[in-house]
């Protein structure tokens, strides 16, 4: 939505003057020697070429003070070669034959040689109403500095199949600068009267150059060709090379699906929360955990969208896979400081995770087949060009392997899961766009005896439902070039259910979070200065907890738990401000407002005694709709970039969140069938405000990103539990939780390579402490007698290397390393024996750590694709989770066996689990 | 039962590779501390009543250090009109009342100890409840683990938070009481198994002394609590098995103290244990409140039953256990071996109905 100014190291290739009198030289020599060249006048151009057989050409080749347009085709004049301009300063020399397929010239870009596509052509549009009203306004800007400028606006979309490309990049090689094009693929520039060159390119596209004569507004709406399709290997571009010097976003990482896939899979499933583990700020409980925890947050801080719907848990299989389907998914933002005014209700991050546009062209099916789950997604147009669907579905194939199992009572454990998304895309004309997306996962598991939750009922085995849904119906209407909003509605709900199913003590504990949001956001470009983002938000949620439910007669006593009621509603403002070259600012405010509403009745507690069943003094019943508890505040955001020069910057980020939904669970990992909690008379909202500075620096031409990042984070109202606290199905959960202060502080540095032929990756480095207070008058409201303690996630050191290394063209090898400190525990501080059994005697909360965690996963993508002819893309991933076995804890604990006091170490992936994984696409 | 879980995670994948979840860990604990323990209850069941005043000591692997009795303290109960049971020293931290002592449903009992060093301990009372009867004992047959499993139901009061402690033992008539390895001389080769017959009637003792078997009517007050499971018989035999299965009342409280005591001693590490946490008992100090004292005392009515479980109905071979071999003895037979009872590993009495 926001459009971002750029300012990139230009060059202007047409200066640059080449001499030379090579005979019989291999090629690469003469193109080290052009590089050279161009590097003694100051200027820097890179080649790129195919790898195999180029050292077996040889140049004949003279020239004197020529430009490159004239050197190149004398260069390449006895061989099969072509070459292409890429950017400012990548040349990339490929096979005439390769060229032909990808519609474009041998030429210079910007010559007139180019095949004539119908959407190419620059066009300039009748004016209408708005765009007169739009000129109007540019004159009165303009005037002041005595040039007239005129809007360049258009869309970029993906020339395969028409879909939209956000965060593309349109660079003005003359005014070195350029802005990105939005969610929608729109983008807008503001230049005054004269002859530009644009550079359209996006990540793993091949970039488009266009040369233009501004005297009107125009409209030139372009079709990037995917590398990925024909060119993969040939060059890997950063999306918008300098962003992350050049915007005001800190503390925000954006993972492109492709990138995701390349990662060495666990078990071979691609997993998007896992690749957010490898991201700096980001940590977990341990593996097989359900949720992540960024920058000092528990996991319910974490506001995860998905196509812009709430998803309350990101676990399949009880957290060994997350929910999202990559086959549907583009890209997984992380926000971890600098949110946007737009987002609100979650203290610590936000992870948008956003779908891909269904093709519109031709119809599409890919998938694959792995170790655990398989997968396939059509797409298809409905419509041509305006309505087009796609659905993509994932499910399991475990219970077989289970069934082989040589023990009975294991044999009777079963897992299951799937996941279905549907799209719906109507461009309706050129100012509507109408989608419907709508999701549906599913997991059952059922294991022996009631191993998780201690229902002191007997059973023999339990099984464990849970599962998203969500509806989202979003408009997006252009009321003008400038003013542009999408509204949409969104319906979310996720049950999760414990079920006993055995006879004679069969039972159900269903319990049930819905929601219905309302949101109209809106984007307005006031003047090449000014972007505003303003909005309105509404969210109805209706909680419902642990119900036990029998089947009557039973010998078990239903237990009901009344639905909760509540409504957030939240406005913003927030403006993109450019205010010179050197200082953008982007900051905002945002007001959300919640109520707790009846029905419901409220215990008052004496108010000297711990908040316990015991010191009920009184309750208060309210009716429907009628308030109860009141909460909200202003929530202001901040963050502004100062350039210090081309490749470096330094900004400054501040936010305050406030959260009025809880998970309440006090075990290490949370079950899917634990309780979301609405803020109420005892429950009091979490607020958090961040404040985080970083220096961004980009090095040789912006193929390797550095930075460093320096935050301070408080919550308050922060939430743990009390000693041995009972949550599940507690009518009073106010009686075990407790609320405190949690405080973080971190540094995180980062190097990242995007840019690269054959090596991509990051590197990156944290040092992160979270503590928390839980301080009381009380003895029992305290934890660790009022002091600091560390949370479970605490882990002060965290270094992470993700490499993806193209070894040639189909064949790609990728790796992730991972360490990080072991979290914190509580061990016994001495044993007793009570009754005959030992029993450990725990001290202090959190005063020890786990051993440390380290493991080194590997893949290899060999790829069949690569053929053009071929009618079926084919591609295998072999991959080693935990290479070397290591035989990392997850936790310590400490148990009597056979009458002797014993500390174990538990290990969840204790050793290499190699995996091979099916892909394809036709 | 936690195991299944996290087993469920490792055996998924052992299929793929060999793997090992759980292995001993030595973790550095820092420096112990000893705080005084203190366990006890007054039931209905004949006195003496007993009270235990140890220390708890560095948590290592083992059991050592935790024996180590408190001698030398003033021990009394109090009940709730004004009654005083006075508990003797018979040392190694042992207190016991006089023989006669039973308590009596429906009223509530509350422990003092002064120890030698002037500390004064006192326990919140507690109400001993009575205990309803076992409504029906059944069973079950583990085909894989050619196990008996034996389950009883119960009728729970209509009053809320009752808790129940379940324990049970076996009794093992005994032919040998002793069997000691001689070496067979004159050339020493060999060793043989020297058995030697007791000399009075003579049963040993089989308990699992750390099963924490424990319900409460959380979720069926005033129903039937059904299907609890008490033990699992091995079938090795076709002989019938004796049990002597004992149904304690507990208090809210007592219930409580157990079920941390269950959780933490039944705690596999795994990503849904809850965090573990210090265990609060009952029982505090006088002068300090800060002092943190481990340990219960609870008062409880106990029932006792014997049931004598059936192994010729099973259509299944046993799974035999090998008596010792003994050795064929020329001459006299060696001289019989006394009974000998001692901290209820064997005894002399004969159980409640063993004569049927």
């Amino acid at each position: 939505m926001l459009v971002y100014k750029q300012t990139c190291m230009g060059q202007e290739l047409s200066h640059i003057r080449f001499s030379g009198n090579f005979k019989d030289v291999p090629l690469s020599e003469v193109l080290q020697s052009l590089e050279q060249q161009a590097l003694q006048q100051q200027q820097r151009i890179h080649f790129f070429y195919e790898m195999p057989g180029i050292s077996a050409i040889k140049v004949h080749a003279t020239f004197t003070n020529a430009p490159l347009a004239q050197v190149m085709p004398s260069v390449l004049a006895s061989t099969q070669l072509s070459y292409l301009l890429y950017d400012s300063h990548y040349i990339l020399v490929v096979n005439k034959e390769d060229l032909s397929s990808l519609s474009l010239s041998h030429h210079t870009v910007d010559s007139a040689g180019r095949k004539p596509h119908p959407e190419n052509i620059p066009s300039t549009e009748a004016t209408n109403d708005s765009q007169e009203t739009i000129r109007e306004k540019m004159n009165l800007i303009t005037t002041k500095r005595g040039t007239k400028t005129y809007s360049i606006t258009g869309l970029l979309t993906d020339a395969t199949n028409n879909k939209k490309l956000e965060g593309a990049t349109v660079y003005v090689e003359e005014i070195r600068s350029g802005v990105l094009s939005d969610a929608n693929g729109n983008y807008q520039l503001a230049l005054p009267a004269g002859t530009y060159n644009l550079v359209y390119s996006y990540v793993g596209f091949q970039s488009k150059r266009r040369q233009i004569s501004v005297r009107a507004n125009q409209t030139i709406n372009i079709s990037l060709l995917n590398t990925d399709i024909r060119l993969r290997e040939v060059v890997v571009t950063a999306e918008a090379a300098d962003r992350n010097i050049s915007t005001t976003q800190m503390g925000i990482t954006k993972l492109n699906i492709r990138t995701i896939k390349k990662m060495p899979p666990l078990l071979g499933e691609v997993d998007i929360v896992r690749s957010v583990l490898l991201l700096p700020g980001v940590s977990t409980v341990g593996e097989g955990s359900t949720g992540f925890n960024v920058r000092g947050g528990s996991i319910d801080q974490n506001l995860i969208l998905m196509d812009n719907a709430p998803i309350y848990n990101t676990s399949h299989m009880f957290g060994l896979f997350s929910v999202f389907n990559p086959d549907i998914v583009r890209d997984v933002t992380l926000y971890r400081g600098g949110i946007s005014a737009r987002f609100g209700g979650r203290v610590s991050s936000v992870l948008d995770i956003q779908l891909k546009d269904a093709n519109a062209q031709k119809v599409t099916i890919n998938g694959g087949i792995g170790l655990v789950a398989s997968r396939l997604a059509i797409e298809a147009p409905i419509i041509k060009d305006k309505l087009s669907f796609i659905v993509a579905g994932r499910g399991s194939f475990t219970d077989f392997l289970l069934r082989t199992l040589p023990n009975e009572s294991l044999r009777k454990t079963r897992s299951n899961f799937y996941d279905v998304n549907v799209k719906l895309d109507y461009r309706i004309n050129s100012k509507n766009t109408l989608s419907l997306s709508g999701y549906l996962s599913d997991d059952f598991l059922q294991i022996n005896a009631d191993s998780i939750l201690t229902i002191a009922v007997n059973s023999s085995i339990t099984q464990y439902r849970w599962g998203n849904k969500y509806g989202v119906l979003k408009w997006q209407h252009f009321f003008s070039e400038k003013l542009t909003n999408t509204t949409s509605l969104t319906y979310s709900n996720y049950t999760a259910k414990v079920i006993n199913p055995t006879v004679p003590n069969e039972f159900k504990i269903p319990s049930q979070l819905k929601q219905f949001n309302v949101n109209s956001d809106f984007s307005y470009q006031l003047n090449d200065k000014h972007k505003l983002s303003f909005g309105i938000q509404g969210i109805r949620y209706f909680v419902q907890p642990e119900n036990l439910e029998v089947t009557l007669p039973s010998d078990i006593n239903p237990i009901s738990i009344p639905t909760e009621h509540g409504v957030e509603t939240a406005i913003y403002l927030e403006d993109d401000f450019t205010v010179n070259k050197m200082l953008t600012l982007t900051y905002g405010l945002r007001y959300s407002h919640y109520l707790n509403i009846g029905p419901a009745t409220v215990n008052t507690y004496a108010a000297d005694s711990p908040r316990e069943s015991l010191s009920v003094i009184d309750s208060t019943s309210y009716g429907a709709g009628s308030v109860i508890k009141t909460y909200g505040g202003i929530e202001p955001r901040l963050s502004l970039k100062i350039s210090l020069n081309e490749s470096s910057s330094i900004k400054i980020g501040y936010n305050r969140m406030r959260q009025y939904i809880h998970l309440i669970s006090n075990t290490a990992s949370a079950i899917p069938t634990a309780r979301w909690q609405l803020s109420n008379t005892y429950l009091k909202p979490q607020i958090g405000d961040q404040i985080a500075v970083g220096y961004f620096r980009n090095l040789f031409g912006n193929m390797f990103e550095t930075s460093i990042e320096v935050y301070y984070k408080k919550i308050y109202n922060f939430l743990d539990y009390k000693d041995n606290a009972v949550v599940f199905l507690n009518r009073n959960i106010e009686t075990a939780v407790l609320q405190g202060q949690g405080r973080s502080y971190g540094v995180e540095l980062l190097l990242r390579k995007n840019i690269g032929e054959y090596l991509t990756g990051w590197m990156s480095y944290t040092y992160a402490r979270t503590f928390a207070q839980m301080k009381s008058q009380i003895d029992r409201e305290q934890v660790n007698e009022g002091d600091w303690y560390p949370a479970n996630y605490d882990k002060p050191h965290t270094f992470n290397l993700v490499l993806n290394y193209q070894l040639k063209k189909r064949i790609g090898f990728s790796m992730n390393y991972t360490y990080s400190t072991g979290r914190p525990v509580t061990y016994p501080e001495s044993k007793f024996v009570y009754g005959g059994v030992i029993v450990p005697d725990y001290g202090l909360r959190n005063q020890y750590r786990i051993p440390d965690y380290h493991r080194l996963d590997v893949a290899i993508n060999i790829d069949s694709g690569y053929r053009k002819k071929k009618k079926v893309d084919k591609s295998w991933t072999f991959a080693v989770y935990n290479l070397y076995s290591r035989n990392n804890a997850y936790s310590v604990f400490f148990r009597q066996q056979g009458g002797n006091a014993n500390a174990y170490k538990l290990s969840i992936f204790g050793s290499a689990f190699p995996s091979l994984t099916y892909n394809f696409k036709f | 039962m936690r195991h299944y879980y996290i087993r469920f995670f490792c055996i998924l994948f052992i299929s793929l590779a060999a793997n090992s979840c759980i292995t001993p860990y030595n973790p550095d604990l820092g420096s112990a501390q000893t705080r005084i323990v203190i366990e006890g209850i007054i039931s209905t069941l004949p006195g003496p009543q007993k009270v235990r005043i140890t220390q708890s000591s560095v948590y290592t692997n083992g059991s050592e250090g935790t024996n180590i009795g408190i001698t030398g303290a003033h021990v009394y109960v109090t009940d709730d009109i004004g009654n005083r049971i006075d508990y003797m020293d018979i040392g190694t931290g042992n207190y016991e009342t006089d023989a006669f002592v039973q308590g009596i449903i429906g009223r509530s009992y509350q422990l003092h100890v002064i120890t030698p060093d002037d500390k004064e301990y006192i326990s919140e009372p507690d109400l001993l409840k009575p205990v309803p009867q076992i409504d029906n004992i059944y069973w079950e047959y583990n085909r894989e683990k050619k196990e008996i499993n034996v389950y009883l139901d119960l009728t729970d009061a209509p009053t809320p938070g009752d808790g129940y402690l379940w324990k049970w033992q076996h009794y093992e008539k005994l032919t040998y009481c002793k069997y000691s390895e001689v070496v067979a001389l004159p050339n020493g080769g060999s060793t043989w198994t020297l058995c030697r017959e007791c000399c009075t009637n003579c049963w040993d003792i089989i308990q699992c002394r750390s099963c924490v078997n424990i319900a409460s009517d959380q979720y069926v007050n005033g129903n039937k609590i059904k299907k609890q499971l008490i033990t699992s018989v091995p079938y090795s035999d076709y002989t019938p098995y004796y049990l002597l299965i004992e149904q304690r009342s507990l208090t809210s409280n007592a219930y409580a103290f157990w079920n941390s005591v269950k959780a933490q001693t039944s705690s596999t590490g795994g990503p849904f244990d809850a965090a573990p946490a210090p265990i609060v008992g009952n029982i505090k100090n006088i002068a300090d409140a800060k002092e943190k004292v481990l340990g219960f005392f609870g008062a409880s009515d106990i029932i006792q039953r014997p049931y004598w479980q059936e192994r010729n109905q099973i259509d299944d071979t046993p799974n035999p256990v090998q008596p010792p071999y003994c050795a064929p003895v020329t001459g006299p037979p060696p001289v019989c071996f006394e009974c000998i009872e001692g901290a209820g590993y064997r005894t002399s009495f004969q159980p409640p109905g063993w004569d049927r």
